[in-house]
């Protein structure tokens, strides 16, 4: 899910350098305004070591592989630490692995960043949910809808990068496979968010959601 | 190079290298690439044992190019056939992805990490993600030891079986009691730096850089070829 160099043309990744630019931006002042900006680093450093492990472990889905994306429990537990998180992790993934790329950092940003704010904001918005079943629905939406999100982005990014003079029907159906490959990780990722998020609200229930 | 220098340096390259499709500047491209990679001593093979996991990816993204897209047909094997337009664009988008690949390795990938982020800092990285950046470096260590020993302890235990509670709860809870004991342990780090003096104004000076007349040369000289690419890239 991480588009390397060389494939996008340059208003695309300038383009998402300002996008996430301005998203980190939004999520810097509102991290500002809360009353200790700190008290959620070490949370965030620990989930961007998080982040930054799992998707280098890769899945095999024939015939392709796919990787953790953790974008839906970054969001969950880190709120609007995630976006500033997933850049460090991207950055990091960039330079020690070549996972991803520079030129593309900023769109890569984007495509984790945005579904993870969305698995953030709804996991705000049920956090009144008590009932155990609806909570644990709640918490496998946030982590498999994050990555459906993801993919789709990556998809249609994919799509509008590649150069225009090619077959438009196969470079579709070649992206749409490799977006159907991670239907099963979207699946595995929401179990085991849930599973998390479940022990988490039951052992340590400050770590979820921050404001 | 002074770090944050070399951060510019690279950029610049990567993006003007990202904006070029024709052969000459492609080839001009690798020719430079090649240069640097004469001039600062690295291994080829060491370029290639980091290339393993990135090239597979790039590489499953553009085999099927030049077998699907196109006019002009090169050469055909049953239903399979190979087309110039594909290959012509495969080509030029692994070989950016090679050279900008091999710009990072060459300027960023011998740079320890508390440089690399000390250098963010110099070129106006927020505090909070400098801070955050430093602290994650500590902890990816730390969650590896802890996840495996965590993982032995459990099969040792018996991890139980069936698809949902072996594959996913299981991997859940192991992954939360990984994160409530490191975020405990995360916590006690943070404050200690605080009270040592972390983040206070002026109780730690930031990392001195040391810009020699050489790296404005090199910058100088880097930002030429850049320009010069892209100039090329116009023209042709």
């Amino acid at each position: 899910m991480h588009i390397p160099d060389g494939i996008l043309p340059l208003g695309l990744t300038l383009g998402g350098f300002a996008a996430a630019a301005g998203m980190t931006a939004i999520c810097l002042n509102r991290i500002e305004a809360q009353p200790d900006p700190r008290a959620g680093l070490p949370r965030a450093s620990l989930m961007t070591a998080v982040f930054f492990a799992a998707s280098l472990v890769h899945i095999p889905v024939p015939p392709t592989s796919v990787h953790l994306l953790l974008c839906g429990l970054m969001g969950a537990m880190l709120g609007w630490y995630a976006m500033p998180a997933i850049l460090i992790g991207l950055l990091f993934q960039a330079v020690m692995f070549g996972h991803g790329g520079l030129t593309t950092l900023g769109v890569n940003g984007v495509i984790l960043g945005l579904p993870a704010l969305a698995a953030f904001g709804l996991c705000r918005a049920l956090q009144g949910a008590t009932h155990p079943a609806a909570a644990a629905f709640a918490s496998f939406v946030a982590g498999a809808g994050a990555v459906l999100l993801a993919v789709a982005l990556f998809a249609v990014i994919l799509l509008a990068g590649l150069p225009g003079h090619l077959d438009a029907s196969a470079e579709r159906a070649a992206i749409l496979a490799l977006a159907l490959a991670h239907l099963p990780l979207a699946l595995a990722e929401g179990l085991v968010v849930a599973a998390v998020l479940g022990f988490l609200r039951r052992t340590s229930p400050e770590m979820i959601c921050v404001r | 190079m002074d770090p944050r220098l070399r951060i510019v340096a690279v950029l610049l390259l990567a993006f003007s290298f990202s904006v070029l499709h024709e052969p000459l500047p492609l080839a001009l491209m690798a020719i430079l690439t090649l240069a640097l990679v004469r001039l600062s001593r690295v291994g080829l093979g060491s370029l290639a044992r980091r290339l393993r996991v990135p090239g597979v990816v790039v590489a499953a993204l553009v085999a099927v190019l030049p077998l699907t897209s196109g006019e002009t047909v090169l050469a055909s094997l049953g239903p399979l056939a190979l087309r110039a337009e594909g290959m012509a664009a495969a080509l030029g988008i692994a070989l950016r992805f090679l050279c900008i690949f091999t710009l990072v390795v060459l300027f960023l990938g011998a740079l320890p990490s508390p440089r690399l982020i000390a250098a963010l800092r110099g070129l106006g990285l927020p505090a909070l993600m400098v801070d955050m950046a430093l602290l994650t470096l500590r902890h990816v260590e730390d969650l590896r030891s802890d996840l495996g020993r965590m993982q032995v302890a459990m099969r040792l235990r018996g991890a139980p079986r069936g698809f949902w509670r072996a594959r996913f709860r299981a991997t859940g809870w192991v992954l939360a009691s990984l994160l409530v004991r490191s975020h405990a342990r995360s916590e006690r780090v943070y404050h200690a730096m605080i009270l040592r003096g972390h983040g206070a104004p002026g109780a730690a000076p930031p990392d001195a850089f040391a810009r020699s007349p050489t790296d404005g040369v090199w910058l100088t000289a880097l930002t030429a070829a850049a320009a010069f690419l892209v100039a090329i890239e116009q023209l042709a």
